[in-house]
């Protein structure tokens, strides 16, 4: 298990080598933006699902809708704020679609709060849908019918109610609220506010999107997707009026994503609140349930995957049968997530995600290839553009983190990144029509020295011969390798017996090239008083001059006569014949053995002897009194 | 002036053909100033938006323009560097009230004028659409699109109204004293 920190220290894209922060070794990926319009007192206050962008009165200019929190819906049209109009309950989600098949294609747009959804038409409210009520348990039920005809008192009531809930039922608001309420006479209160209205049991919108009947065109009839409190995804006919798919998940969708076509096929990916991805194919809910490492703060389609960012920092695209193809780690939190469906000539489907650090990035399939951040409110102009230089701005401003993104058509120009920031600036970019979004344009991705092909020689006559000649004597050349590496081993195993064994016999002999000499020991005597005789003969060419001559014994066996001594000259050829006495202390001792050591010749820097002999002294006899 | 021009004519003075490109954003107005610059009777009341482009041969003192009217639609402006190498003027129309585009029209300018293929040849900026309220003044239009950044060739900024033709005319004398010399 890899732990997170590693990734965030490494603060790159998903290759774990992506840009830092302020990384000095990596190249900075730049903004592949083009600032069109900033507005840091714009006071709107929206998230993701509160922003949209579309042709609101069919004539090929495309206005911003924002559903504001203070309920208001904001319509904006160039770099001025159009209109606003007043919502009835704090919006949920906004989106628009088409309807039906008339010309000019009008879009209707809808506005989720509470349990509605509002549609509008040209700007003017048109229809409203309302959720159908959910079913209520029985016993609940019962229990307020008894309540408001007296039958029961309120405390007995109470207490069923409180037993229901212990059992595991999910009460409504009402039974809840009663429960609640401490003074006995508010109980009565809210009891009479009560009578003779049924209990039933509302449910509120999540979140909302939309699904293309059976065109897969910009302007083909679409229809409402949305997922409700009570667990279920709704998917409402084109018009708008009512219910053609109920779909039960039993757990409240958090987030939908939307593959497809109603009439062709269809995929929807729903984020529930427990952190599971459910997938619903055609209608039916499939078995493959994705259990998150952490709760999802964002969910966007992509081509082939869907991508979910995660409370964790990371975010993970799934394909539809379940399986994960990759993991972008991320150095701060995710704030918002965007689908980028890029038109024009390369119809590139990328996701852009912003961070808690103020930045925005672009990722195309798991490559960064764009940052950018927006400068904060209240930093000075030239404080702005020095911000243009993009990775400073997190060192000198405090960052400015935008918490909703929209990706689309706006006004004339098909690409405009629409993002609002948390202290309510509104900031307008679009993208160049030469902009790279593609592998490999700035940062992550593989080198590109990988696609420089090696400089690999030709295949020459030579080298076919000899692949062919491997190919068929395969086994011999196998069999004579295995030999020599024998006959190898053979070799230095000798050569260390050699390396282990020198020096220990009486005779010793060296032939390197400027040295060769030859020594032989020999003793006589009976002991205990010997005579070792050291016979050295040069076999070299040359003579030597000044070589010192060690010998080496225990001294409390023997007494050398002189342990040192040096040899003036040794003239090639001629046998030469040293005597040393040697006398052993304890006649009765075990004998031990002499060394003789040939150091080399005066001046010559090297610690190592010439030569060097062992002779294993023999038993002595006992010395005469 | 009809008979000075065929007199012209008659002295081989006339008919030197010069081909400019109009080129700009989408919506900018480019086909309604060219229609401006046609004799009235064969003018336009409505136009509709360019698809490709298209080739209309104007006269004009001494001159005859071939002009080559680009669409502006993002997925035509691929078309536009195929014609730099012959342009021997380039028109640039912007629409001075489409504030939020500014940007993009630079980028597309500055696009233009690296291009190795296009020459030392002068633009005529027109700033269009001044009669709305809305519209930026041309200083300020020169400024969004950085247009004293440009040392290598000449250029003139001049405002118009593509309805009315107000403004068009100047900015073509400017352009035929340019290419008589």
């Amino acid at each position: 298990m890899v732990d997170p920190s590693d990734y965030a220290a490494d603060g790159g894209g998903g290759q774990g080598k992506g840009p830092g922060l302020n990384g000095p070794l990596t190249p900075p990926v730049k903004s592949v933006w083009l600032d069109a319009f900033n507005d840091p007192v714009a006071g709107i206050s929206a998230y993701t699902p509160c922003i949209h962008t579309c042709n609101l009165f069919g004539d090929g200019e495309n206005r911003l809708v924002i559903a504001d929190e203070d309920r208001k819906l904001k319509i904006w049209k160039g770099t001025t704020k159009a209109s606003e109009h007043p919502l009835l309950d704090t919006p949920v989600a906004i989106t628009s679609f088409i309807s039906d098949n008339a010309h000019p294609r009008l879009p209707a747009l809808a506005v989720a709060a509470g349990s509605h959804i509002y549609i509008y038409r040209n700007l003017r409210p048109y229809y409203k849908f309302v959720l159908p009520p959910e079913n209520v348990n029985t016993e609940e039920q019962d229990i307020w019918q008894k309540l408001m005809e007296g039958e029961v008192v309120v405390g007995d009531a109470l207490a069923q109610l409180t037993r229901l809930q212990d059992a595991g039922v999910v009460l409504q608001t009402r039974s809840l609220q009663l429960m609640n309420i401490g003074d006995p006479d508010a109980k009565m209160g809210f009891v009479e506010h009560w009578q003779g209205q049924p209990l039933v049991a509302t449910t509120v919108i999540t979140c909302m999107d939309v699904i293309k009947q059976s065109l897969d065109e910009p302007d083909a009839v679409s229809c409402l997707v949305v997922g409700t409190e009570s667990g279920r995804v709704l998917i409402l006919n084109a018009a708008g009026t009512a219910i053609v798919k109920n779909i039960w998940i039993g757990i409240t969708p958090a987030m939908i994503a939307i593959q497809g076509e109603l009439d062709v096929g269809y995929r929807i990916t729903v984020a529930g609140r427990d952190g599971k991805l459910y997938h619903i194919r055609n209608g039916e809910l499939q078995q493959t349930i994705i259990q998150l490492e952490a709760q999802p703060v964002g969910l966007v389609r992509l081509v082939k995957h869907v991508a979910v960012g995660c409370m964790n920092d990371v975010i993970h695209a799934y394909q539809p049968n379940g399986h994960k193809s990759w993991s972008i780690y991320l150095p701060t939190h995710i704030l918002a997530m965007q689908r980028m469906e890029v038109t024009g000539q390369r119809m590139t489907k990328a996701l852009v995600v912003s961070l808690a650090n103020g930045e925005v990035r672009v990722y195309n399939d798991k490559l960064l290839v764009s940052i950018h951040s927006v400068p904060h409110t209240h930093t000075h102009t030239r404080e702005v553009r020095v911000y243009n230089d993009k990775l400073l701005v997190s060192i000198h401003s405090v960052p400015n983190p935008i918490t909703a993104l929209w990706f689309g058509r706006y006004g004339r120009e098909d690409n405009t990144l629409i993002s609002l920031t948390k202290s309510g600036m509104l900031d307008i970019k679009m993208l160049p029509r030469t902009a790279n979004l593609e592998a490999g344009s700035v940062g992550g991705g593989p080198p590109p020295e990988q696609e420089i092909p090696l400089a690999v020689p030709k295949k020459t006559r030579l080298y076919v011969e000899q692949t062919q000649r491997e190919r068929e004597q395969a086994s011999d050349m196998h069999r004579t390798f295995q030999r020599d590496l024998a006959k190898l081993r053979l070799a230095t195993a000798r050569a260390y017996v050699k390396v282990l064994t020198d020096g220990q016999g009486a005779a010793a002999f060296s032939t390197s090239s400027n040295t060769s000499l030859s020594l032989s020991l020999s003793v006589t005597g009976l002991g205990p008083r010997f005579r070792l005789t050291l016979a050295l003969r040069n076999e070299g060419g040359r003579q030597m001059l000044e070589v010192p001559v060690a010998l080496r014994a225990d001294p409390g066996l023997y007494t050398l006569g002189r342990t040192q001594f040096t040899i003036p000259l040794l003239v090639p050829g001629l046998q030469y014949s040293f005597e040393v006495p040697v006398t052993m202390v304890d006649p009765n001792a075990a004998p031990g053995a002499i060394t003789v050591l040939l150091l080399a010749a005066g001046g010559l820097p090297s610690s190592a002897p010439l030569l060097q002999a062992t002779i294993k002294m023999p038993f002595s006899e006992p010395e005469d009194i | 002036m009809g008979f000075f021009d065929k007199l012209l004519s008659l002295l081989g003075l006339t008919g030197r053909k010069v081909n400019v490109l109009v080129v700009g954003l989408d919506n900018s107005g480019k086909t309604t100033i060219i229609e401006r610059l046609k004799p009235k009777p064969k003018q336009a009341a409505e136009v509709a938006p360019t698809v490709g482009f298209t080739v209309d041969e104007l006269q004009k003192g001494a001159l005859t323009f071939t002009v080559f009217d680009m669409s502006g639609a993002g997925r035509y402006r691929t078309l536009w560097e195929q014609y730099y190498r012959e342009a021997d003027a380039v028109i640039f129309v912007v629409d001075s009230a489409d504030k939020l585009r500014m940007v993009v029209a630079r980028d597309e300018m500055e696009h233009m004028l690296r291009h190795p293929n296009l020459r030392q040849v002068p633009v005529l900026y027109f700033a269009n659409k001044k009669d709305i309220p809305v519209a930026m003044p041309p200083v300020e239009i020169a400024q969004a699109l950085g247009l004293d950044d440009i040392k290598d060739r000449p250029w003139q900024i001049v405002p118009s109204n593509g309805l009315s033709g107000e403004g068009v005319d100047k900015g073509i004398d400017w352009l035929a004293e340019r290419l008589g010399k």
